[in-house]
């Protein structure tokens, strides 16, 4: 069982997927129906550890092989208490009505990898008995005890089965012993180190029920000091390469390619042992995150900037300052900040601390501008935002544009809390929780225990609408060529009997073209975040975000035409990227207009896309270095690249057999360009061509 | 000082050190049969019409009538050329000044030829200089030593183009003197410019070892020169051609094994570098 492939052309989990979960929920229905929602995690946890197949096989370097055999299909079981009131559906679906969305996002979490490694899972154990001998009986510190002694026995499963491999795999006794002591108690050599991390990091998505994004965070710094050790005891360069190898053999088999390995800002020879297994292999996954900092040296920036690496969509390149600010700017302390792991597609995360909703809300600034700009009314939807006025000029369009958003920003956050708490009450994850501060301490589930609940809000369309504000300021305000109907009507129409006032807008000031069009994004940005992060309260914190991995191909879709100029159907801007109504796009223009954004406010993630040729590459890569710095010297949160052509991918899509090893960074992280959607393999298609200048 | 342009280009990476915006400069002394700017030839303003892209809306109809300006949203017509001024250049310019500062990097002025309007190269050049921007000027050398001195006064690197050695041949490829050329580099060779000979590929053309033994000749001889650097012809500007109703040049670009010999060939006859612009 390898992979599967959703109708969206999307890779699920192969080793262990939702099968599990559907197998133990339908064959232990009855007795799971009885239990409360948090015994009934813990039980079923225990239960999915217990029915995982473990198989060592002959060229192993730590344990990896856990999976289900499944005989799908398994019926979907409802439990009786999970039940969903009129009031709470109407409540969470009612940001659809305008064109947004809000969903709990489970997975896209980071251990703490370096805390487990020093001290085992026991050091959890006993903070959890500790706790206990406060609040003897409490459901959740039980559940997650449960949770560890399934833990515990799945290792010894482990353990038992690679002794009695000996003869079949040379490593065999290596491991064995190296499950004796992890996880539960501290590594002690590399291999040791990576089968806790491996195991645990198996084990999340599974307890999770969620099986994408969940990340490593800084494997260079944590297993480094296990790296050298090893070395010094005789382990070889060769030896920890090929324990990497299988590392990454098991993410591709496993994975939706959107785990993200962290190294540097200080690089060393793991780091570039790292890089160079990432080169070599060529694959997917995972997502190599490379910060960068402006103390990191050129010969790191020699080995990143590089064109096997770049034909894969890798790395993704994170500014070390930039995101610290970011963090600041969130409110975390200082001390915290500096500790950050990069995360998933585009996460500024704390590892072990945080519950990342990653795509908690997508907000339809779309829907904000229709609001705005029409007296509260949308225009293909029944929605009218009360208490907007008429427009006059840009003021009073900004100061609508602020209402609409509010407005409809509060329902988004309403519908996301009433959906966060019924996934505490009924979807609860003792597991997770345990490993997430504060949930030992506070007694509680990952939801309300974690420091930091971040829910990412993608803010869809924004781009595209800052260029429609600028079209009506330049069209309506300034030139008075044009009334607010006349642009409404046209727009309603797609531009039907309006090719001259779409010709116009073409020439009005836009986003990545000129410092003018630059402006308005800046505007409407720090009024989408102050608006979303006013919503912050306890842990909760709403993160603003422009990353729109290709969902800016799906959204677009459903939305009719943009007073930017943009057509019915087609995509939004992507990313922090210009419209496609910029017809010509440079790096250097690209780079400042994202830079001029105030990023740091946008700590949900903020990246850019840069695709180079291979003769770039190959013959200017001093130049790419300096794109890179100078980007994320000037606050860029995250660059990420491709090195593609549109003559490339149209031979892919003619002859997908022959290009079967084409891989192209789908948003956040490197796909398959065969596994795209028809529609998004043209949008990267048509992007390419636009940046090559050949429209 | 205004002067008339073609273009704007960022982040040039053919066009000397760095990073480079290049500004491109139209209208030029010489036609080269294979250049694959023909819309800089003409100092003129001229309408390059694509009919593949043009839906017939009629919005240049209305829209040019009105704002005297040519309008088509579909970019199916183009008019080429505008007149600027210095700090309109400028302005454009120095966006980039982080990227030229952080990796060895600047302004070009192309075209065209910008010698061919000399007092607007040499005050861009000179507002470059005024603020640490570092200047490179390619050039074909087809000019007065007074307009070059006076360019190269602001000038840090010259590209030079090399186009043919043969002086007949020079002449009715490209309908100027040869000499002309060879006078204007010995100038600036006295004045110590550094110059980068750019030596266009053009199979047959210019694809000759009499051809390339001269080049070689040229750097060994001349102190200025830094390096050779080679551009093998290339089809992308023939679109361009009939955009402008004019004919495309039936010219075959090299194959990739010829311009390696070609490389080959020149550096074992020269100690000066040579590569590939």
């Amino acid at each position: 069982m390898k992979w599967n492939r959703s109708s969206e052309g999307v890779l699920d989990m192969a080793l262990c997927d939702a099968h599990l979960y559907q197998y133990v929920t339908d064959r232990y229905f009855d007795r799971l129906n009885t239990l409360s929602p948090i015994s009934r995690a813990a039980e079923i946890f225990r239960l999915e550890t217990e029915s995982l197949s473990v198989e060592l096989l002959e060229d192993d370097e730590f344990f990896g092989r856990l999976f289900f055999v499944s005989d799908p299909p398994y019926p979907v079981r409802c439990f009786s208490d999970s039940v969903i009131s009129q009031e709470a559906a109407v409540l969470i679906n009612a940001p659809m009505a305008h064109g947004s969305r809000t969903v709990v996002d489970k997975a896209h979490t980071i251990a703490d990898y370096r805390y487990l490694l020093e001290n085992g899972l026991s050091a959890y154990r006993e903070r959890i008995e500790h706790e206990l001998t406060a609040a003897p009986g409490n459901e959740m510190l039980l559940a997650m005890r449960t949770s560890l002694t399934a833990v515990e026995a799945l290792a010894e499963r482990m353990r038992a089965a690679a002794t009695e491999n000996k003869n079949s795999c040379p490593r065999a006794g290596e491991i064995a012993e190296a499950l004796r002591q992890v996880p539960f108690s501290p590594a002690r050599s590399f291999r040791e180190a990576v089968q806790a991390v491996w195991l645990v990091h198996f084990l999340l998505p599974v307890a999770e029920h969620a099986y994408y994004s969940i990340s490593f965070g800084r494997v260079d710094q944590y297993l480094y000091p296990y790296y050298e050790r090893s070395l010094a005891e005789g382990m070889t360069r060769d030896e920890a390469k090929r324990i990497l190898f299988q590392l990454y053999a098991l993410l591709n088999d496993y994975t939706d390619a959107a785990c993200l390995l962290n190294i540097g800002p200080k690089y060393n020879a793991l780091s570039e042992l790292i890089i160079e297994c990432q080169r070599e292999l060529a694959l997917p996954a995972p997502i190599l995150g490379a910060r960068i900092a402006e103390s990191t040296p050129d010969s790191a920036l020699d080995l990143l900037v590089d064109e096997t690496l770049f034909t894969r969509g890798q790395p993704t390149f994170y500014g070390e300052e930039s995101c610290v600010r970011a963090l600041l700017e969130k409110g975390v302390p200082e001390k915290q900040a500096l500790c950050f792991s990069n995360s998933s597609c585009m996460g500024i995360s704390l590892a072990g601390e945080e519950y990342d909703s990653m795509w908690g809300c997508v907000l339809s600034v779309s829907a904000i501008l229709e609001a705005a700009v029409n007296r509260g009314r949308l225009l293909s939807k029944e929605v009218t935002v009360p208490g907007i006025g008429e427009v006059t000029d840009l003021d009073s369009l900004y100061t609508a544009f602020r209402g609409a958003a509010e407005h409809l920003f509060a329902i988004c956050a309403a519908s996301y809390e009433a959906r966060a708490d019924l996934v505490e009450r009924y979807d609860p994850d003792p597991f997770l929780s345990l490993l997430t501060e504060d949930c030992i301490a506070r007694r509680c589930d990952r939801i309300s225990g974690a420091r930091y609940h971040n829910a990412t809000v993608e803010c869809m369309g924004m781009i595209n609408a800052a260029d429609g504000i600028a079209a009506i300021d330049t069209l309506v305000f300034k030139k008075k060529r044009y009334t607010i109907s006349e642009m409404t009507e046209a727009v309603r129409g797609n531009f039907k009997d309006a090719a001259r006032l779409r010709a116009e807008i073409a020439a009005c000031p836009k986003y990545g073209q000129s410092p003018e069009g630059d402006a308005y994004a800046v505007k409407v940005a720090e009024i989408l975040q102050e608006v979303i992060r006013r919503h912050r309260r306890g842990n909760l914190f709403y993160c603003p975000s422009l990353h729109t991995l290709t969902a800016n191909v799906q959204y677009g879709a459903e939305w009719g035409a943009g007073y930017d100029g943009r057509p019915a159907g087609a995509p939004f801007a992507k990313n922090a990227g210009p419209s496609d109504e910029v017809r010509r796009k440079d790096p250097t223009s690209l780079i400042l207009s994202a830079a001029g954004l105030p990023q740091h406010k946008f700590f949900g993630g903020q990246p850019i896309d840069l695709n180079f040729s291979a003769d770039m590459i190959r013959n200017h890569k001093q130049k790419i270095v300096v794109l890179i710095r100078t980007y994320l010297k000037k606050g860029g949160l995250q660059l990420q690249v491709n090195s593609l052509s549109a003559k490339l991918m149209r031979a892919a899509v003619r002859d997908p057999e022959g290009h079967r090893d084409l891989i192209v960074r789908r948003g956040g992280y490197s796909v398959y360009f065969n596994d795209l959607s028809e529609a998004q393999k043209q949008s990267f298609i048509r992007r390419t061509e636009i940046e090559e200048g050949n429209v | 000082m205004t002067g008339t342009i073609f273009d704007i280009q960022k982040f040039c990476v053919h066009d000397g050190p760095g990073i480079r915006t290049t500004v491109f400069f139209k209208g030029c002394p010489l036609r080269c049969p294979w250049c694959h700017n023909p819309e800089s030839r003409s100092r003129k303003r001229e309408l390059l019409f694509y009919p593949e892209k043009c839906t017939g809306c009629g919005s240049c109809r209305e829209l040019s009538i009105e704002r005297g300006e040519l309008v088509c949203p579909q970019g199916a017509r183009i008019l080429c050329g505008r007149r600027v001024t210095t700090d309109e250049v400028m302005a454009e310019v120095r966006r980039d000044f982080d990227f030229y500062a952080a990796g060895g990097g600047g302004v070009t002025l192309s075209g065209g030829e910008p010698l061919f309007q000399p007092a607007f190269a040499r005050a861009i050049l000179k507002a470059c200089r005024k603020e640490g921007i570092h200047t490179a000027v390619e050039t074909c050398g087809i000019t007065d030593s007074e307009a070059l001195a006076s360019v190269a006064e602001y000038t840090d690197l010259f590209l030079f183009d090399v186009k043919e050695t043969d002086a007949a041949r020079y002449k009715a490829y490209t309908g100027a003197d040869h000499a002309t050329v060879m006078r204007s580099l010995s100038f600036l060779n006295t004045l110590g410019k550094a110059v980068v000979l750019r030596c266009p590929i053009i199979p047959g053309y210019n694809d000759r070892e009499e051809h390339y033994e001269e080049i070689c000749r040229i750097a060994n001889t001349t102190e200025s020169v830094l390096r050779i650097e080679l551009l093998p012809y290339h089809a992308l500007g023939e679109g361009k051609y009939t955009a402008l109703g004019i004919d495309e040049p039936k010219i075959m670009p090299p194959r990739e094994e010829e311009v390696e010999r070609i490389l080959a060939y020149l550096s074992a006859r020269t100690e000066k570098e040579v590569r590939r612009a």
